[in-house]
């Protein structure tokens, strides 16, 4: 039994990396500084080992060479999931530019959000020692933070020191639109989050009127979606006066259509508050099951992310036609490879398709896919390198364990040498 | 000559990206060689004689028979011909499109006449979102032509539409005009949510009350002596844009979207 | 296997060869002397009429790192512009003004480049840094360590921490980033952003600590000396872009104290105030002070008119510029308490005086420059343009008539503005091998690199003498990488991995306890998982760290 301690945790997205874990033969027990999040996905014990096709158990060469057969004379396979290491996505995107095919991160739609935004206009953005020491406004955008991560305002807003504010609890919170569904956002002084209530799908109108108001812009209105001007008004004061306020949401919360737009306005408003004698930085919230390092990784390999094809031999971005649910409900693919290294719940999309699953050990299908290989979990089987939030960190996983399980780089390089 | 006819023989599965077929493109090529250009469809690029029967031979006169709606790109980059297409288009069709004219007599997919700089596109049936928009990551959506659009249209309609016209029969989708800088949109049926959003300038013509957002605000009644002259320019449309009882020139006036510059209007018919 | 390279004509300013025909043996990827007595020669190319250089080194270039992905992302339309298929060897990308990372690899070999270097790499992003260029084939590369607007070190000076403390700061900065030199942008600029300060000339203080950009560029330059770093400290100064700030810049030289100094992208802090426009060349003036101060080094960072983007670590500079974006696109980001970065997309335009005259002034530089040891050709890809355009820039230094007609067609105004008609001055074949090779070599302290004595890698390019030098420098016959052709006219035929090339300065290993106490209190991160180990560059197999010897 050992115990290993600052171990770097790929799931929660904030890029945690206080943990100590008990290792025991191949069990893990989180010790110090779990959460709700990080430690049952630590904690999950290996069930599968074998790869199997169709079904039966087969040694690795035999599965590797079953994946090979079934996307070799593919018109148009699909490679979802692209949940994975730097190094598994390297190897994702080697094999997609081999068999030509198409690249859809499974968060991707939400990303979109936040992608479409920056490719329009752009953004002022922060990362999180940033707001750790020198945040003294948090405006919370359409999104239940704690349950986002739950170590959020315990690592980032009430730590006891930073560096240029007397004191952290001193800290405003305000929540626009959904509300929080704890008290983690309560100061240690017990100062509670400023609620700004309203329904989701009702943001648009909500910052729209907000960075007009920023603006100095004239509104006629006296209420907006059951959000009084007036209180608008005021939070528009409060982030002129702010020294460093910082606006935050998950793009994948803004769970209504075009909500890029919404992003975009907040990240206008943003750059409108630079411009009047003051700093506000944006702070997407993402890094889940590695979404931000598919993004950066297929970033730099292809220009684009991850939502690309490489069915003509280039890559094509298509924020729209790339979609896994489309390319499957519309016939177009006609192979689904689904890489999931993090999340055994999280299965493949349901297809009568030929499907191979490199993925989490432990992962139940409803139907059997016809390749299943169970890989290693980066960070816990063996190391490799995970893209945080802020999209500018990326943490040096270790590996907690020997399992024997293949990584998700080896399994698809060895497919890609197979063809 | 008799039109160039291409009748799809099968329902492709995979999309199959047409820009290869653009009139300017066939100017100079004999039939022989029309049949024989590639078009990639997922992986595989097929040759034009495996995926269509080919009847006719002036190429400056597309018609596409048997259409579908993974048939994408139709008209790309289009500078003079006309284009028929019996039954569906894919996404992007009249995508850049410069001159000529097109006309689909079924639906129209994402994106269509997305960066239309000139000419004439006609959508008999419904256009999917993003009509007259902007691909990712371009600023600037169409630049001028006239859209006719009989059936309905999805969101975004004219997202960051520059200048040109867009005449909805039917009705439009949320967020229609948003990102607006100049254009006129006109939409005859019912308009969704977010109308307008953050426009900067451009007009909205509408016949019927929408729901506006509070970041636009109402600016009263007025005559305005320019639409009489705007509608007398649809006059040789094949549309209802045409009806001279479909005409006004009284309106309510809403400027928005504050959140921007609030130059864009919104007139209401009254 | 032994190759012999035959009768080619030698540029190699290391060895003093200045136009000889000489022939070069190849074995075990490094060139040799020919061997003694009999011999057998298993690939011999015939070189009569061609022109050998080393590889060349890129030792300015924006190919790895955050702000670059940034770059890409926020451009798919410039992508779309430059699709790149794949093909048996090679990968597919994307290219234009931010290629994608094996794009970058193939376009610089194609055009006789093996080796670049990422001047900004991040402490907190160097691990992404090297992630990318562990994804840029057949090139070698390294980066430079960005300090000056990190919390850490201005704490260390408000402090009065003795100058020892730095140095090991430095040093162990480093060692943890795997870099090969120091940069300093906009010295203490970044973080003064951060506190809402929108300027910060070379003697004024940021807000919180007081300390001034000749501070931070004083200590840090003698860091670099007295750790025997062999590249000087590498400097984006104060000012970036704001008409006057030759000022600054002269002041800068005269403050570094005769310290070793390496001033990047120097065009776009050579501007005056004068003239109608308010904005003139201060290039003749920065000239005479690089040929009298020994001590300094430049490179040019060229601008070439067309659409680029810039990325910049200066975000203080790149917010103020946003104004200036085409297409009206842009990025700031805060970094971690380390540094920034700001994206900005650019169109320069030869009708617009300013682009004009930059272009002007950058070319002025080059060329009133005497020593071509100590300026380096440079676009800062892609601030001023993308690499892909350095065989145009060669030719506009190499051919007098080809540069006076480029500056017949621009902006009236900047014409009257510029001297650059009355210069005379072509650049030898030899002074482009000193300012792409050898030159580049010895500013970074590259053992065994840039130059074809025996010893060497054998990083050779080979060309078809041209009169047309971008012609000729476009297309090589052939790029030797270790020893490996990689490219035969102009195109890659095989690939292969690089080397990243690092120093480690010592430290005293002491100072992780203030740096620990430093990341628990304050960072997000634990001290032992922000040190970039070897292993992270090495253990996939391809990639491969080759330290070099410090200066004694
Ligand atoms: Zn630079």
């Amino acid at each position: 039994m050992i115990e290993i301690t600052e171990v770097p945790s790929p799931f929660c997205g904030i890029g945690t990396d206080d943990l100590t874990i008990r290792v025991e033969g191949v069990s893990l027990k989180v010790i110090d500084n779990g959460c709700a999040i990080n430690t049952p996905a630590f904690e999950q014990a290996i069930t599968d080992t074998s790869p199997r096709v169709n079904g039966k158990e087969v040694h690795l060469d035999i599965a590797i060479a079953a994946a090979a057969a079934l996307l070799k004379d593919t018109h148009l396979p699909v490679i979802g999931g692209c949940a994975t290491d730097v190094n598994g996505m390297r190897g994702l995107l080697a094999l997609a530019d081999r068999v030509g095919a198409v690249v859809d991160n499974m968060n991707f739609t939400g990303a979109r959000n936040n992608f479409l935004a920056l490719q329009d206009s752009g953004w002022m953005n922060t990362t999180l020692a940033e707001v750790k020491n020198r945040c003294d406004l948090l405006v919370v955008v359409g999104t239940d933070l704690e349950a986002f991560a739950p170590r959020f305002f315990e690592r980032y807003l009430w730590n006891e020191e930073a560096m240029f504010l007397d004191d952290t609890s001193a800290r405003e919170v305000i929540y626009l639109g959904k509300s929080p569904s704890g008290s983690a956002s309560t100061s240690p002084t017990g100062k509670q989050a400023q609620l700004l209530p309203c329904a989701t799908e009702d943001l648009p109108d909500v910052i729209a009127v907000l960075r007009a108001l920023v603006k100095g812009q004239p509104i006629i209105a006296t209420a907006v979606c059951g959000i009084a001007v007036a209180d608008l008004q005021a939070l528009a004061d409060k982030f002129k006066a702010a020294s460093y306020s910082v606006v935050t949401w998950a793009a994948a919360a803004l769970t209504y259509a075009q909500a890029e737009l919404t992003v975009q306005q907040l990240s206008e408003m943003i750059k409108d508050l630079n411009n009047q004698n003051t700093r506000c930085s944006g702070l997407p919230l993402a890094g889940k099951e590695g979404d931000q390092t598919a993004n950066q990784v297929c970033g730099w390999t292809t220009g684009y992310p991850a939502r690309t094809r490489f069915s003509a031999g280039f890559p094509e971005y298509d924020p729209f036609l790339n979609d896994t649910k489309l390319l499957l409900a519309n016939g177009e693919a006609d192979a689904l490879v689904w890489v999931q290294a993090f999340n055994s719940k999280s299965v493949p999309p349901e297809t009568t398709l030929p499907t191979i699953v490199i993925a989490r050990s432990g992962m139940v299908f409803t139907k059997e896919p016809e390749v299943f290989i169970p890989v290693g979990t980066p960070g816990i089987d063996h190391v490799g390198h995970a893209y945080r939030m802020d999209n500018v960190v990326a943490i040096r996983l270790k590996k907690l364990r020997e399992s024997g399980l293949p990584s998700t780089a080896e399994v698809l390089n060895a497919i890609e040498q197979a063809l | 000559m008799k039109a160039l006819t291409l009748t799809l023989k099968n329902s492709p599965e995979q999309r199959i990206d047409m820009s290869p077929l653009a009139c300017q493109l066939l100017k100079a090529l004999a039939i022989e060689d029309i049949a024989a250009i590639t078009l990639q469809s997922g992986k595989r690029k097929l040759r034009v004689y495996e995926l269509f029967t080919i009847e006719g031979s002036d190429s400056q006169q597309l018609i596409i028979k048997n259409s579908h709606e993974k048939l994408d790109f139709i008209g790309k980059d289009l500078e003079g011909g006309s284009i028929s297409v019996v039954g569906d288009a894919g996404a992007y069709l009249a995508m850049g499109m410069k001159a000529g004219d097109i006309k689909v007599l079924g639906n129209a997919g994402l994106y269509a006449a997305c960066e239309m700089k000139k000419g004439y596109l006609e959508i008999s049936g419904n256009a999917g979102d993003f009509l007259g928009a902007a691909l990712p990551g371009n600023k600037m959506g169409m630049k001028g032509g006239t859209i006719l659009v009989k059936g309905n249209v999805g969101q975004r309609a004219g997202d960051h539409m520059r200048r040109g016209n867009i005449l909805i029969e039917g009705n439009a989708g949320d967020y229609c005009g948003s990102r607006m800088t100049a254009g006129t949109i006109a939409v005859m049926g019912q308009t969704g949510r977010y109308l307008g959003y953050a426009m900067r300038r451009g007009t909205l013509l509408l016949w019927n009350q929408p729901q506006l957002s509070a970041s636009f605000n109402d600016c009263g009644a007025h005559t305005l002596a320019f639409l009489p002259i705007l509608f007398a320019s649809f006059r040789t449309l094949n549309s209802r844009f045409a009806d001279v009882t479909q005409s006004f020139n009284r309106v309510q006036r809403y400027a928005g979207d504050m959140s921007e510059m609030g130059r864009g209007e919104v007139l209401v018919k009254i | 296997m032994l190759i012999r390279l035959t009768g080619g004509t030698v540029y190699d300013p290391a060895s003093g060869i200045d136009g000889q025909q000489q022939d070069i043996y190849i074995q075990n990827g490094r060139i040799i002397d020919k061997p003694l007595g009999e011999f057998k020669v298993d690939q011999d190319y015939d070189l009569k009429g061609k022109v050998v250089m080393s590889g060349a080194i890129d030792m300015h270039t924006h190919i790895g790192g955050g702000k670059g992905n940034i770059a890409r992302t926020l451009l798919p339309e410039d992508h779309r512009q430059d699709p790149v298929h794949r093909s048996d060897i090679t990968r597919s990308g994307c290219g234009h003004a931010m290629p994608s990372t094996f794009v970058t690899g193939y376009r610089y070999a194609e055009m006789g480049y093996t080796a670049g270097f990422e001047p900004a790499l991040l402490p907190i992003n160097a691990r992404q840094a090297h992630m990318e260029m562990g994804d840029i084939p057949i090139l070698d590369k390294g980066g430079y360590v960005m300090l000056g607007s990190d919390d850490y070190l201005l704490r260390l000076l408000t402090a009065k921490k003795d100058q020892k403390a730095i140095n090991d700061y430095v040093a162990w900065t480093m060692h943890t980033a795997k870099a090969i030199g120091v940069k300093v942008v906009n010295p203490g600029g970044i973080n003064a952003f951060k506190f809402n300060q929108r300027k910060l000339d070379l003697d004024e203080q940021n807000a919180h600590y007081g300390v001034t950009p000749r501070d931070i560029l004083r200590v840090l330059a003698t860091a670099v000396k007295e750790l025997g770093v062999p590249h000087p400290l590498h400097v984006h100064g104060c000012n970036l872009g704001v008409p006057g700030n030759v000022q600054t810049t002269l002041d800068t030289i005269q403050g570094i104290g005769g310290l070793p100094m390496h001033l990047t992208h120097i065009q776009f802090h050579s501007y005056g105030t004068e003239g109608d426009f308010k904005f003139s060349s201060g290039a003749a003036q920065i000239a005479e002070a690089i040929n009298n101060n020994k001590n300094i080094t430049i490179d040019v960072g060229q601008i070439l008119f067309g659409q680029t983007v810039t990325a910049s670590g200066d975000n203080m500079r790149q917010h103020a510029n946003h104004k200036h974006a085409s297409p009206n696109k842009w990025v700031t980001m805060d970094i971690e308490c380390d540094a920034g970065c700001g994206v900005v997309p650019f169109k320069y335009k030869d009708q617009n005086f300013v682009n004009a005259l930059q272009w002007a002034i950058g070319l002025e530089t080059f060329l009133l420059v005497n020593d071509p040891w100590r300026i380096f050709l440079t676009t800062d890809h892609p601030n001023g343009a993308p690499f892909t355009s350095y065989p145009h820039l060669i030719r506009l230094l190499m051919d007098r008539s080809f540069r006076n007609d480029m500056l017949a067609t621009i902006h009236p105004e900047a014409q009257k503005m510029t001297t650059l008609a009355s210069i005379d001055r072509e650049y030898t074949l030899q002074e482009i091998a000193i300012m792409t090779r050898a030159g580049a070599a010895k500013l970074i302290g590259l053992k065994d690199r840039g130059g074809l004595s025996a010893g060497n890698f054998a990083d050779i390019t080979i060309y078809t003498d041209n009169t047309d030098r971008q012609k000729m420098f476009e297309k090589p016959d052939y790029v030797f990488k270790d020893g490996q052709l990689v490219v035969v006219n102009g195109k890659v035929v095989s690939t292969k991995w690089g080397t990243t090339h690092v120093v480690k300065p010592d430290f005293d290993p002491s100072v992780e306890k203030g740096l620990k106490d430093y990341f628990d209190r304050y960072l997000t991160m634990k001290l032992g998982n922000f040190k970039i180990s070897d292993d992270e560059i090495i253990e996939d197999g391809r990639g491969s760290i080759t330290v070099h010897p410090l200066s004694s």
